[in-house]
């Protein structure tokens, strides 16, 4: 094994070390925890808790990600497109014609989604 | 939500075929514009959507039908332009023209997602047609997917039935894993070979299969043959066809039956004559089995149903066996006769479906027991639905039969004479359960208060012709064997 | 010793084991559907290993269009499966059992 994978075993070492040392000084300095039914309530001397410690929150935030994440890599075409298009723009504008086509098909996705009431938050 | 169906057209470079003639391109077109005219335009169009969706179908199909001539490629190869991808194409077209003529019948189905459910079947063809013509494992992988997304979302299109969501998830698991298998196969081939273009991988395959790479290349053809094998629902990779034909509406049952499993044999065909052609030998005893678990899984499970939507599902899978058959014997005649057999299921599958959808919600229900006294209620259409379901178990003189008559004469003369004899028991199999629908119709009384059944008369012809069909196919395949026959000549 | 093909091709496979197993044994719709996310992941990293050591860039620009399906995958999928707790209150795959028979 390279010398340069070091540094990194002794990270590794580390990260291992700590946590579990914690634990064995806790083991061999600390009492032993009592435990009874108010000990194990979330807030032990405060309100009790009411409803779900997990929340569901709204779908809205679901569809506004969905979406943004399509046209995001739908908009990640670009780039290579955007490399090679000198080059290739020099010998036939087929490239650019193409690029067009899909950028309309983009921007009808675009309108359906808008029609449809997709960018509506206050719905 | 459909906006990726464009990619795998932007590789693009000096083509013998200019881009925009390709016909994929203007049905995009149109789907997009009936997608976006039935949300935007005038409320008289909104109403006639499926009717407008129907009739551009019609005229797609006379123009493919009658102005098309094979040669030429696409995008320096990554799309060809042969006579395998226009017969499928043409398929493909039939099947999208007949469901968007079912769905003019259902006006009381899913009625607030009319446009999408008219609409998407366009972007579902676009799929299918850039399948059958792929020249590269990216073009074949996007519009694989296209084409199974897409699915999924007609699958489920009436969501206020529960069962019809059901389907459309437990297809959306199915497919999420035939896609997770295609995507690893393709990169172990990718890894192997270094190439992702049919022709190229065509030349280094056997060399990579019989080198050090021997296991990869394995692994790889297994992942891609188990992805295709989801796709024609063939056993053992058959859970989810009987579920999604029973839980989707009647047109996208028949849909799915009719174009998606030609969909899939069309890249069966695609694979095994181009980059897989030189190791056609190792895989065809593979297909082989696939087709006598598929013949055996699907005729036996079809015995006990009740509900004729899920036997079709049931039946489907034999069906893909006996089709798997002809791809297995591996000859020219074997290529025929499956895109013969295809043709002629279609037709017979759609008269059965399309009756179906025309009379499920007069019925009360897809049933057995609801075609009870059909003889006695609608004597023509009782003998429809009989043409129809003999033409699938394959009685002469339909186009079922010469189909299964051919393709089990391509797999003896391959040599694979136990697999014509585990088909024969199938078709015995079949005989039983496509026969008990008629006993249902033909010697069982109505229900006392059974309401009249209203089909309307363009209904009426659309599955006539449909049945007529059929018998063509059966008794004068002359004309449309030639066809295929010329159009495969250089395959 | 600096990481090879064969070691991206361990992860890869494993990835894509792990995926499976998760696919066959777990009952949750979603957590079901994130391993078979976990699978396509598995063959992106194989894609990408190759297409590094075979020197080509074909197999990452293909690996572009890969996760662009799989994105649109994972918006219908989860549309579904939001439509599907709507109407059932339930994500586990073995409570759907109407279409049996």
């Amino acid at each position: 094994m390279s010398n340069e994978f070091v540094p990194f075993l002794i990270q590794m070492v580390f990260a291992a070390a700590v946590p579990l040392g914690a634990f064995a000084v806790a083991l061999l300095l600390g009492q032993r925890a009592r435990t009874s039914a108010a000990k194990d309530t979330p807030y032990e001397c405060g309100m009790e808790p009411r409803g779900t410690s997990s929340p569901r929150f709204s779908v809205k935030f679901y569809l506004v990600a969905m979406l943004f994440i399509i046209f995001d890599i739908e908009v990640v075409f670009f780039y290579p497109w955007a490399v090679a298009f000198r080059d290739a723009a020099g010998q036939s504008w087929t490239i650019f014609w193409a690029m067009l086509f899909f950028t309309g098909l983009v921007v009808a996705g675009l309108a359906y989604e808008w029609k449809k009431g997709g960018l509506d938050w206050s719905r | 939500m459909i906006v990726g169906l464009s990619c795998g057209m932007l590789a693009s470079s000096g083509c013998t075929m200019p881009w925009w003639q390709i016909p994929e391109l203007c049905w995009l077109l149109l789907g997009t514009v009936l997608l976006l005219g039935g949300c935007w335009g005038p409320e008289t169009l909104r109403s006639r959507v499926a009717g407008v969706s129907a009739a551009l179908f019609g005229l797609m199909l006379v123009l493919a039908l009658f102005f098309w001539a094979p040669g030429g490629e696409a995008f320096g190869g990554f799309y060809r332009w042969d006579g395998l991808s226009i017969l499928f194409k043409r398929l493909f077209l039939f099947g999208g023209f007949i469901a968007s003529w079912m769905m003019l019948r259902s006006p009381d189905g899913p009625v607030a997602h009319r446009v999408e459910y008219v609409a998407l079947p366009w972007f579902a063809v676009v799929a299918m047609g850039l399948m059958a013509s792929a020249g590269d494992f990216a073009v074949l992988f996007v519009s694989l997917e296209t084409l199974t997304i897409t699915s999924y979302i007609l699958v489920s299109m009436e969501r206020d039935r529960g069962t019809s969501l059901e389907a459309g998830v437990k297809y959306l698991v199915m497919g999420g894993l035939s896609a997770a298998f295609l995507v690893y196969g393709i990169a172990l081939l990718y890894g192997s070979c270094g190439t992702l273009r049919f022709d190229e991988m065509a030349g280094r395959l056997p060399g990579a299969l019989a080198g050090d790479m021997g296991p990869v290349v394995r692994a790889g053809l297994l992942c891609v043959m188990v992805a295709v094998g989801f796709k024609v629902a063939a056993a053992p990779f058959q859970w989810w066809a009987p579920d999604v034909y029973q839980g989707a509406p009647v047109p996208i049952t028949g849909f799915l039956a009719v174009a998606s499993k030609a969909a899939g044999f069309a890249v069966l065909l695609r694979l095994l004559w181009g980059p897989f052609g030189g190791v056609r030998d190792t895989l065809a005893p593979m297909v082989a089995w696939l087709a006598a678990a598929s013949i055996l899984v699907g005729n036996l499970g079809a015995l006990s149903q009740r509900n004729l939507k899920r036997l079709m599902g049931y039946s489907g899978i034999g069906h893909a066996g006996y089709l798997l058959m002809g791809v297995a014997a591996g000859s020219a005649a074997g290529v025929e006769a499956v895109v013969y057999y295809l043709a002629g299921y279609a037709v017979a599958a759609l008269v059965v479906l399309g009756l179906l959808g025309g009379l499920v919600d007069r019925l009360g229900g897809a049933e057995m027991r609801h075609l009870n006294g059909l003889a006695k209620r609608e004597p023509g259409l009782a003998w429809l639905m009989l043409v129809g379901l003999a033409s699938l178990a394959g009685l002469p003189p339909l186009a079922g039969f010469l189909g299964k008559w051919m393709v089990f004469a391509a797999a003896f003369q391959a040599g694979l004479a136990w697999l014509v004899i585990v088909a024969g028991v199938g078709v015995v199999a079949s005989l039983y359960y496509y026969l008990a629908p008629v006993r249902n119709m033909f010697f069982e009384s109505p229900p006392p208060d059974a309401p009249p059944l209203e089909l309307d008369l363009p209904f009426r012809t659309c599955v006539s012709i449909l049945m007529g069909l059929a018998i063509i196919l059966g008794i004068a395949p002359g004309p449309f064997m030639a066809t295929i026959g010329r159009l495969l000549a250089g395959l | 010793m600096s990481p090879g093909l064969i070691h991206y091709l361990a992860v890869s496979g494993a990835l894509f084991l792990i995926g499976l197993a998760g696919v066959i044994v777990r009952r949750n719709i979603i957590v079901v559907y994130m391993c078979l996310e976990l699978m396509l992941a598995a063959g992106i990293l194989a894609m990408v290993a190759f297409s590094r050591f075979l020197g080509r860039a074909d197999g990452q620009v293909f690996v572009f269009f890969i996760i662009t399906v799989a994105a649109a995958e994972v918006a219908v999928g989860l549309a579904l499966i939001v439509a599907l707790f709507r109407a059932r209150r339930t994500t586990r795959l073995d409570e759907l059992n109407t279409l049996r028979f």
